[in-house]
């Protein structure tokens, strides 16, 4: 098989209560994996049973070939992890941390690791209590970059960046990718899930319910369309898949879902078509779709 | 042309330092009644210390914030705004429940209004499960959560959130949005931070804050003609001074 | 802004109530315990001790330096009526117990960056930015006033003939005094302490600092114990002269304390956010890359503290040696009552007796060094270390061997100053040996202790504070023990009774050996369970 990462039924019960219910994951190498959930659907249990903190009460999960729980610490060697609340040492500063770490983890150079510093604008001289929520990630960040790990976990690696900043991410994530490496990323901010992802899975209430590429997952999604045709489309209300309609005269605002979109297409060709306007789906349309609850409201119109 | 009467707020001159550093400079700034306000800039820019003089509760060195046609910094109008820090301020050892009933008897509600207000807030960020359970064991985007209800608990007329959806998942910000919303149309006036660029879509209006100063304001559209970028992103990395 | 100091205080009434209700449990355990214990212990002695002559035989051995330095004087050892030996004996420890509660209620109110965090969303909920302290010293004054009335009236209220309603509001009221100048002073220094745990230590320091000071001031010049605040407490000489005076003096400072507290507080605010900082290392130094090197720097301060703090006990216990040699040759109607020769037993005696606090002292750092393995985990920084090729029998192992170091070093310190001074001081002074051996002889026990706490932080990491309970336990049991005439299985709870009291006893292998094998194999069984268990 080869896959740097394979989770498989990996369930884990805190009490009566099921945080993870037969949970399977799979990450290739040179892959980068998106992992997306709301909160407390099991995102940060699955990356703890990972890295050997919680041990899982069934399942398994190896890295490397190996056994997360039983082989930790030879696991941690070629692996780099950044959480998502980073809990830093109030009076040793931000350089030092950086040193301990990778010291801690037993690779990378001084090089890289000063590149890094560069390239994320980080001040190591100051007390790491010093620091904002921003640069205490970015400490992080340097931390796992700047080392020669084969297999990067982030979890939620860049909720207190900018847009600046988390632009220098992305790039660190494409570098390492380019060099045949591999990236289980937890995230909130799906631009950036979307952008840098070749897999993604949804986690929700502790099971994986959708998992794939994200074209696969795009044919489970709907699209908009704002068309204008030489004749009104009347008929369109009546297909089946098109929701939301908004009309007025020839113009029509609507979304469609996937695999009606043939039919649909071939009515607006038979009306003459004078303009034609798609959006596909985003990942944010297919999450939303994927975990409306009764009650939330819906906002398409709000694009 | 606002009139004084559209204005919600009024910052004139700002400037702020501590010590030597100074931190804000020459801002100047309108943000008219009930709209929906959005502040981007990268990390150090300034947003948060900007907001806290907003808030009234720190001091402008020189320059002056009126707030709904009162100087601040002035106690009682306090109690018309409600604030959201960068950092979770709650208590550690009480559930929810116990925070969310501190924090509102301090801002006067009691009895029925209060219990009223809070099983309105605690469903809004969706804590109802956990509202008994002590805040140390939240996960970061729970604390968050309720450190909005906290902010809405009063009914305030200006409501200031500094980052307020951090950590939170796109569902629960989504609704959050909705009722922000809500809570526009029904007459208040929301200055929020931010760096998710969906959300600053989502703002009336923009400012742009970069090195302590205010360097762009308008629409998301007026931002995005302006300098040429289909997105906000865009829009934000060339007033960052990444894109040329 | 006009109004600025009442404005101050916005908001007060409302946090008082809710901080009373936050407290209420832990105010309930703190003030029930101590009023029960002081009520059960006066009982007791009013059964155990009911004619005078016994009394007076008890008396006599109280005159000692020795004893003046661990328990304090009395000016009613001709006259021991039951009031004044409950008053001796109890007042000093108790006082010292109510200040560690203040501190530890103050600082838990006061600890810094929390603490900005909310002052922020608590001025914005138009809170005066002193109502925040405010509050805390109103609670707290309220408290030990509870305190006192509870124990005034609970001791009058046995019906001891020498302990009547307004001899028991005294010593109350000298409770209370003491605790609130304590909660003060925790007060002021959270201004200038940067976190909590600076402040703690601060506080504890100076508490620390005063019963060492009033130790070597009661053995030599009585007349200068009015400068420690800490002794204001035994000063009022409750059940016997009544003094009133300590306490107007404890308020007194009390209130000079809570206004320096207030303004820096008020002053503070307004500097408050960025401090410029000193530019830091930009590198790490070679020694802390490392587990070994991360605790060590970690706990660097605490080291340095506490070891300069044994040292120093062992310096002043030390000295009080010289003193009872003075008091046995002085003292005639003593050596007609001892059999000859028995001035050397008396020293021994004492150096027994010494040697028992020593340990339970040294026990403290001991610990706090180990739990520290558990603090650390609750704050989530032990992530950082599990994340990366640290195993956790390592870091268990490490932070055990640091702390059987840390009681070790305590040990070996204390040894040396109680060396040095008794040394100076006495005609035929100990030789190195016998002083080592004595209080070397409880590192076993101290393995105990740290096995113990292995063992807790391995199964049940929340119930580690009950460890300090049992270490209360032990000093309790060695201090009023013989008082109080308690049952010999009692005594055996406490693992320090286990080990013979050299130079008293003999020297034993055997008890060592056992109690260091136990202590190994609790290490072990806590690495069993830190194994396995999920991390925070």
């Amino acid at each position: 098989m080869g896959a740097i990462l394979t989770v498989r039924d990996l369930s884990k019960q805190f009490g009566h209560f099921s945080a993870l219910k037969k949970v399977n994951l799979e990450v290739e190498p040179g892959e980068v994996v998106g992992f997306i959930g709301p909160n407390g659907a099991g995102k940060s249990t699955t990356i703890r049973i990972l890295l050997g903190m919680l041990q899982a009460t069934s399942g398994d999960a190896r890295i490397f070939g190996r056994d997360v729980w039983s082989d930790a610490v030879e696991i941690h060697k070629r692996l780099a992890y950044v959480p998502g609340d980073v809990n830093l040492w109030p009076n040793l500063t931000g350089g030092e941390i950086i040193d301990l770490f990778m010291r801690l983890q037993g690779s990378g150079d001084r090089a890289q690791r000063d590149r890094l510093i560069a390239r994320f604008e980080l001040d190591p001289g100051k007390k790491s209590r010093t620091y904002s929520k921003g640069n205490r990630q970015k400490i992080a960040l340097v931390s796992a970059f700047a080392t020669d790990a084969e297999l990067f976990i982030l979890d939620e690696p860049t909720s207190g960046l900018d847009p600046l900043m988390e632009r220098v991410f992305q790039e660190c994530v494409e570098e390492v990718k380019a060099q045949g490496k591999s990236v289980l990323l937890s995230s909130h901010i799906l631009s950036e899930v979307e952008r840098l992802c070749d897999r993604v899975a949804i986690i929700r209430e502790g099971e994986i319910i959708e998992s794939g590429t994200l074209n696969e997952l795009r044919h489970l999604t709907r699209i908009l369309l704002r068309s204008e045709t030489v004749s009104p489309p009347e008929q369109l209300e009546t297909f089946p898949g098109v929701h939301d309609l908004e009309r007025s005269g020839s113009r029509a605002v609507f979304q469609v879902d996937s695999d009606q979109l043939g039919a649909v297409m071939n009515y607006l060709a038979g009306l003459g078509i004078l303009k034609l306007e798609s959006t596909p789906p985003t990942l944010e349309d297919l999450f939303m779709r994927r975990y409306e609850q009764s009650g939330a409201k819906r906002s398409e119109t709000e694009r | 042309m606002a009139t004084s009467d559209d204005i919600c707020l009024r910052a004139a001159g700002i400037s702020r330092s501590f010590g030597g550093r100074q931190v804000l400079q020459d801002i100047d700034l309108d943000i008219q009644k009930s709209e929906i306000f959005g502040l981007l800039g990268p990390s150090g820019a300034g947003k948060t210390t900007l907001v806290k003089l907003f808030a009234g509760i720190d001091e402008a060195t020189t320059g002056s914030v009126d707030l709904l046609g009162t100087r601040l910094p002035k106690l009682s109008m306090l109690q018309r705004i409600g604030y959201m820090a960068q950092s979770d301020a709650l208590y550690m050892e009480l559930s929810a429940r116990e925070n969310l009933q501190f924090f509102g008897e301090l801002m006067g509600l009691g009895g029925q209004a209060l219990k009223r207000r809070m099983n309105h807030v605690v469903e809004l960020v969706g804590l109802g499960e956990h509202l008994r359970k002590p805040v140390s064991s939240y996960s970061g985007g729970m604390k968050r959560r309720l450190s909005l209800a906290i902010a809405l608990i009063h009914e305030p007329e200006v409501l200031i959130l500094d980052e307020p959806t951090v950590g939170i998942d796109p569902v629960m910000r989504q609704s959050i949005w909705d009722e922000l919303r809500q809570i526009r149309a029904a007459g208040a006036t929301i200055i929020v931070t931010t760096h998710v660029m969906d959300e600053a879509d989502k703002c009336d209006r923009l400012g742009m804050v970069r090195d302590g100063r205010l360097i762009a304001v308008g629409t998301p559209e007026g931002l995005k003609q302006d300098t040429g970028s289909h997105t906000i992103e865009e829009a934000f990395l060339y007033y960052g001074g990444v894109r040329p | 802004m006009p109004n600025s100091k009442l404005r101050a205080f916005a908001g007060m009434p409302m946090l008082l109530r809710f901080r009373l209700r936050q407290d209420r449990f832990k105010l309930l355990c703190w003030i029930g315990g101590l009023a029960l214990f002081s009520i059960g212990v006066a009982y007791a002695l009013d059964g155990l001790f009911p004619s005078a002559e016994e009394r007076q035989a008890l008396a006599q051995t109280l005159r000692s330096p020795a004893m003046v330095a661990i328990i304090g004087p009395s000016d009613a050892l001709n006259a021991y009526t039951t009031g004044a030996m409950f008053a001796h004996r109890m007042m000093l420890f108790t006082a010292l117990a109510v200040a560690i509660m203040n501190i530890l209620i103050m600082n838990g109110h006061t600890r810094g960056d929390e603490e900005d965090g909310k002052v922020e969303m608590l001025r914005a909920a138009s809170i005066g930015r002193l109502a925040v302290p405010g509050a805390a010293l109103l609670e707290m004054l309220l408290v030990n006033g509870l305190l006192a009335l509870v124990h005034g009236i609970g001791l009058g209220a046995i019906g001891i003939a020498t302990m009547p309603f307004s001899s028991s509001l005294l010593y109350g009221a000298a409770l209370g005094a003491v605790g609130l100048m304590f909660a003060a002073a925790a007060a002021l220094f959270a201004q200038l302490s940067t976190s909590g745990r600076g402040t703690l230590t601060l506080s504890l320091a100076l508490l620390g600092a005063y019963y060492v000071l009033r130790a070597m001031i009661d053995t030599r010049s009585p007349e200068l114990s009015w400068f420690i605040p800490l002794s204001w407490s035994y000063l009022t000489d409750a059940y016997v002269l009544d003094r009133w005076l300590p306490v107007l003096l404890a308020l007194g400072l009390s209130v000079l304390l809570v206004l320096a507290a207030l303004w820096l507080n008020s002053i503070r605010d307004v500097g408050a956010g960025f401090l410029p900082q000193r530019g830091g290392r930009l590198h790490a130094r070679r020694s802390l890359l490392s587990p070994f090197g991360l605790t060590l720097r970690l706990q660097r301060t605490m080291l340095i503290s506490w070891g300069i703090a044994m040292l120093v006990i062992g310096l002043v216990y030390g000295s009080v040696f010289g003193s009872l040699d003075e008091f046995m040759a002085g003292n005639a109607s003593l050596e007609r009552l001892l059999p000859p020769g028995s001035a050397g037993d008396l020293n021994a005696q004492f150096l027994s007796l010494l040697t028992v606090v020593l340990a339970v002292m040294g026990s403290i750092p001991a610990l706090t060094s180990l739990f520290r393995l558990k603090s650390e985990e609750n704050r989530g920084m032990l992530d950082n270390l599990w994340s990366r090729s640290v195993s956790r029998r390592h870091l268990f192992l490490l932070h055990c061997g640091f702390a059987a170091a840390v009681g070790v070093l305590a040990l070996l310190l204390a040894s040396a100053g109680l060396y040095g001074t008794q040394a100076s001081s006495m005609d035929h002074p100990f030789t190195v040996g016998i002083i080592f051996c004595a209080v070397l002889s409880y590192i076993p026990a101290l393995l105990f202790v740290i096995g113990v706490g292995a063992l807790l932080i391995g199964w049940l990491p929340h119930l580690t504070g009950l460890l300090w309970l049992y270490l209360a336990y032990c000093f309790i049991t060695d201090y009023m023990g013989d008082l109080l005439n308690l049952p010999d299985g009692l005594k055996k709870l406490t693992i320090f009774s286990h080990v013979p009291k050299f130079p008293v006893d003999a020297w034993q292998w055997q008890p060592l050996l056992w109690i260091t094998l136990i202590a190994v194999v609790l290490v072990a069984a806590g690495y069993a369970g830190y194994r396995r268990r999920d991390m925070r």
